[in-house]
C-alpha cells in the first residue's frame, strides 16, 4: 500500500461554502500540513473523511480501504485528535484507558502509560483540572496508543504554548521513524508545520490550490524584492500575489516563468500561502 | 556526526546538509563504507521533514559520494572520491587564479594574499 | 458497546452521588410510611433520566464527534443508550423489587403484592417516557430538544393524574385479567420503534 490517504473528487456544498474537486494524495510515511486560513475548509475536509459528514460527490481511501465501505477496519487504525478536548470532564487517564481498551482491538496499556508519563499527565486529576495543554496531550497519548497507521490532528497546536507544540512535533517525528506510519495534520500555523511536513496541501475558499512535495514548492516559488518600475516589467504570468509599499514591491513569484534573471529569494510556506491568497483579492 | 543547520533563509536545508555530509565524506571525516543515518532518523534528530533529509542523500547519491540500499540504508561510497576531488581542485584552482589576478592588479603581495588564504580556511562557516 | 456503557457508567458517577443521596432520603421515607411505590418511582424516573443526562454530557464534552472517529457505528452509539436506561430500570426493579418482597416476607411491610405491581406498572410507564424522549433528543440535541422534552413529560403525568377519575378499577381488572399481554406488546413495540426512530436520525446527523 502506497498511499495512506487518497482524496478523489472530494465535494461538500452548503449554501454559503462549497467544497470541491479536492484531490489529494498523502503517500504512506509521511507528514502532510494541511494549511489554509480560517473557513477555508480544512476542518470540513477531514470530517468528511471521517465520515461525521456525509460527502455529495467523491472517493475515499484511507489506508488502501474505502471509508465508507470499511469504516470500522479504518477506524480501527486511525488516530484521531480534535482541537477541543473530547473526554468527558470527570475522567481521569485511566477511566479513558478503560473505555478505550474495549472500543479499541489494538489498545496497549504500555505504550498508553508510557505517554501519560513522557507527558507528564496527572493521573490523579480530572480531565476537567487538566489545562489545554494537558488535554491536547491526553488526546495524544489514546490517538497514539492503538498502534494506528494514519494519525489526523484537526488544529491541534490551537492555545498551546510554544513549549508543548515543540513537544508535539518531536512526537510526530517519532510517529513516522516506522514508515508505514502517516500523518495529516492541520493548522493554520504554518510555522510549525513548515519544518516537518513532508507535504503541503493549501485550502483556500473550499478549492484545493495545491497539494505537493515541499521541496518542490520551495524551489519553485521564490520572493523578489524590487522596485515599482521593476515589477512593471515582469512577465505578471510568473507573479502570484505582491505587496505594495511606500519604497517598493514584494512579490510572490514562479521561478519557472520568470524569464529574466534578478535575485530570487527563498519563500515560506507562509510566504506562499499569504501572497497567494493576496493574488486572488488582487 | 555533526550537523549544523542554519535557519537564515539563504541556503536551502538540504543543500547544507549535502554540503556538510559531503565535506566529512571528502575529508576523510566519514571513511569509505561507513554507514549514514537513516533518513527518517536525521530528520527527527534535526527536526526537519523526512523529504529533506532525502533530497539530500539522493543528492550526495547523485553526486556519487554515497549509495543507497532498500532495506539496508545509506552508506559511504567505497572509493577515493579522486574524480571528485580532482574537480574541486581544479575550481579551486581557478578561483585562486582570479584571486592573484585581481591581487597583482591591486599591488598586493603574496604574503598579504597567503595570510588572508589562511584566514579565509580556518572560518567556520566557510 | 461494552466501552460505551462503561464510558456512560463512569460519566454518570458524579451524579450518581446526589442519586445515591436521594435514593437512601427516599428509603426510608418508604420505610416509614409503608409504601414503596414512590420510592419506586423515583428510582425507576431516575434510571431512565440516565440516558437523557448522559446524552446531555456527551453533548458537553464533544464527545459523539470524538466517538465516531473511533471503530463505533453510528448504530451501536443510540443503542448503548437505550441499553442503558434499561439495564438501570432493571437493575433498579431487581433491587427494590427484591427489597420490598423482603420487606413483606419480614411482615415489616403490607400490601406487597400492590406495590410491586406498582412497581411494573410504574416502569411501563418510565419506559415509553425514555421511548418518547429519546428519539427527540436525538434529533435535536439535549439544549434545542429540552422544551419538547418539558411537554413529552406531560403525557404520561396527566395520564397519572387522570387515571384514577377514569374507571381505574375495570381498567386494573381489565389488565389483570388478561390486558396486561396487550399493554405489554404496546409497551415493546413503542420501544422498538423509538429505538428505529433514533437509529434513522443518527445515521443521518451531521457532525
Amino acid at each position: 500500500m502506497n498511499n495512506a490517504l487518497e482524496l478523489i473528487g472530494l465535494r461538500k456544498a452548503y449554501p454559503e461554502f462549497v467544497l470541491d474537486d479536492i484531490n489529494l494524495t498523502l503517500p504512506a510515511g509521511s507528514i502532510m500540513g494541511l494549511i489554509g486560513e480560517n473557513g477555508a475548509g480544512k476542518s470540513t475536509t477531514i470530517k468528511l473523511i471521517l465520515n461525521l459528514l456525509r460527502r455529495d460527490a467523491g472517493e475515499i481511501t484511507v489506508l488502501g480501504k474505502d471509508s465508507k465501505k470499511e469504516e470500522m477496519a479504518v477506524k480501527e487504525q486511525l488516530g484521531v485528535v480534535f482541537d477541543q478536548a473530547c473526554f468527558p470532564d470527570s475522567f481521569r487517564p485511566r477511566d479513558v484507558e478503560t473505555v478505550l481498551k474495549r472500543l479499541y482491538r489494538g489498545w496497549d496499556s504500555q505504550e498508553y502509560s508510557q505517554y501519560l508519563d513522557r507527558f507528564e499527565l496527572p493521573g490523579n486529576k480530572t480531565v476537567k483540572e487538566y489545562s489545554r495543554g494537558m488535554k491536547t496531550k491526553l488526546s495524544i497519548a489514546a490517538a497514539l496508543s492503538h498502534h494506528a497507521r494514519l494519525l489526523i490532528l484537526d488544529e491541534p497546536t490551537g492555545g498551546l504554548d510554544p513549549v508543548v507544540r515543540d513537544e508535539l512535533l518531536d512526537v510526530l517525528l517519532e510517529y513516522i521513524q516506522d514508515d508505514r506510519n502517516s500523518v495529516l495534520i492541520s493548522s493554520h500555523l504554518i510555522t510549525d508545520l513548515e519544518k516537518i511536513a513532508d507535504y503541503i496541501a493549501f485550502l483556500h475558499r473550499g478549492k484545493l490550490i495545491f497539494c505537493e512535495n515541499k521541496e518542490e514548492l520551495l524551489d519553485r516559488y521564490g520572493m523578489i524584492n524590487c522596485t515599482q518600475a521593476q515589477f512593471e516589467e515582469l512577465d505578471k504570468a510568473a507573479v502570484l500575489g505582491r505587496r505594495k509599499n511606500q519604497f517598493g514591491v514584494e512579490a510572490l513569484v514562479d521561478r519557472r516563468r520568470m524569464k529574466q534573471g534578478g535575485p530570487i529569494e527563498r519563500a515560506s510556506i507562509e510566504d506562499i500561502m499569504l501572497y497567494i491568497i493576496k493574488g486572488e483579492k488582487q | 556526526m555533526d550537523i549544523v543547520l542554519s535557519n537564515s533563509g539563504k541556503k536551502p536545508l538540504y543543500e547544507q546538509i549535502t554540503e556538510q555530509i559531503k565535506r566529512m565524506i571528502l575529508s576523510g571525516r566519514l571513511s569509505c563504507g561507513e554507514p549514514l543515518p537513516s533518513i527518517r532518523l536525521l530528520a527527527k534528530e534535526l527536526r526537519i521533514s523526512v523529504i529533506t533529509t532525502k533530497r539530500a542523500y539522493e543528492e550526495l547519491e547523485r553526486q556519487g559520494l554515497i549509495e543507497t540500499s532498500p532495506g539496508r540504508g545509506s552508506f559511504v561510497k567505497k572509493t577515493d572520491f579522486l574524480k571528485v576531488k580532482e574537480e574541486h581542485l581544479l575550481s579551486a584552482g581557478e578561483w585562486l587564479g582570479r584571486a592573484v589576478k585581481e591581487a597583482k592588479s591591486g599591488g598586493i603581495s603574496l604574503e598579504k594574499l597567503e595570510t588572508m588564504l589562511q584566514k579565509l580556511y580556518q572560518e567556520e562557516n566557510r | 458497546m461494552k466501552g460505551l456503557l462503561i464510558k456512560d457508567l463512569i460519566n454518570l458517577k458524579k451524579l450518581g452521588k446526589s442519586y445515591l443521596m436521594l435514593f437512601v432520603f427516599y428509603s426510608v421515607f418508604a420505610v416509614l410510611s409503608k409504601n414503596g411505590s414512590m420510592l419506586g418511582a423515583m428510582v425507576l424516573l431516575l434510571c431512565m433520566m440516565a440516558p437523557i443526562n448522559s446524552l446531555s454530557l456527551d453533548e458537553l464534552s464533544h464527545w459523539n464527534e470524538y466517538a465516531l472517529s473511533l471503530p463505533v457505528s453510528r448504530k451501536t452509539l443510540v443503542v448503548s443508550k437505550y441499553l442503558l436506561g434499561i439495564l438501570l430500570g432493571l437493575a433498579a426493579m431487581l433491587l427494590i423489587g427484591g427489597g420490598v418482597a423482603l420487606l413483606g416476607a419480614l411482615g415489616v411491610m403490607s400490601g406487597t403484592g400492590s406495590t410491586l405491581l406498582a412497581l411494573v406498572a410504574i416502569s411501563g410507564v418510565s419506559i415509553v417516557y425514555m421511548a418518547l424522549i429519546l428519539p427527540v433528543i436525538f434529533r435535536l440535541g439535549v439544549e434545542k430538544g429540552r422544551l419538547l422534552m418539558m411537554m413529552i413529560l406531560m403525557i404520561p403525568t396527566v395520564a397519572i393524574i387522570l387515571l384514577p377519575k377514569l374507571k381505574a378499577e375495570a381498567l386494573i381488572h381489565w389488565i389483570a385479567g388478561g390486558g396486561w399481554m396487550i399493554v405489554l406488546a404496546a409497551v415493546i413495540l413503542i420501544f422498538v420503534l423509538s429505538l428505529d426512530l433514533s437509529i434513522s436520525f443518527v445515521e443521518k446527523k451531521e457532525y
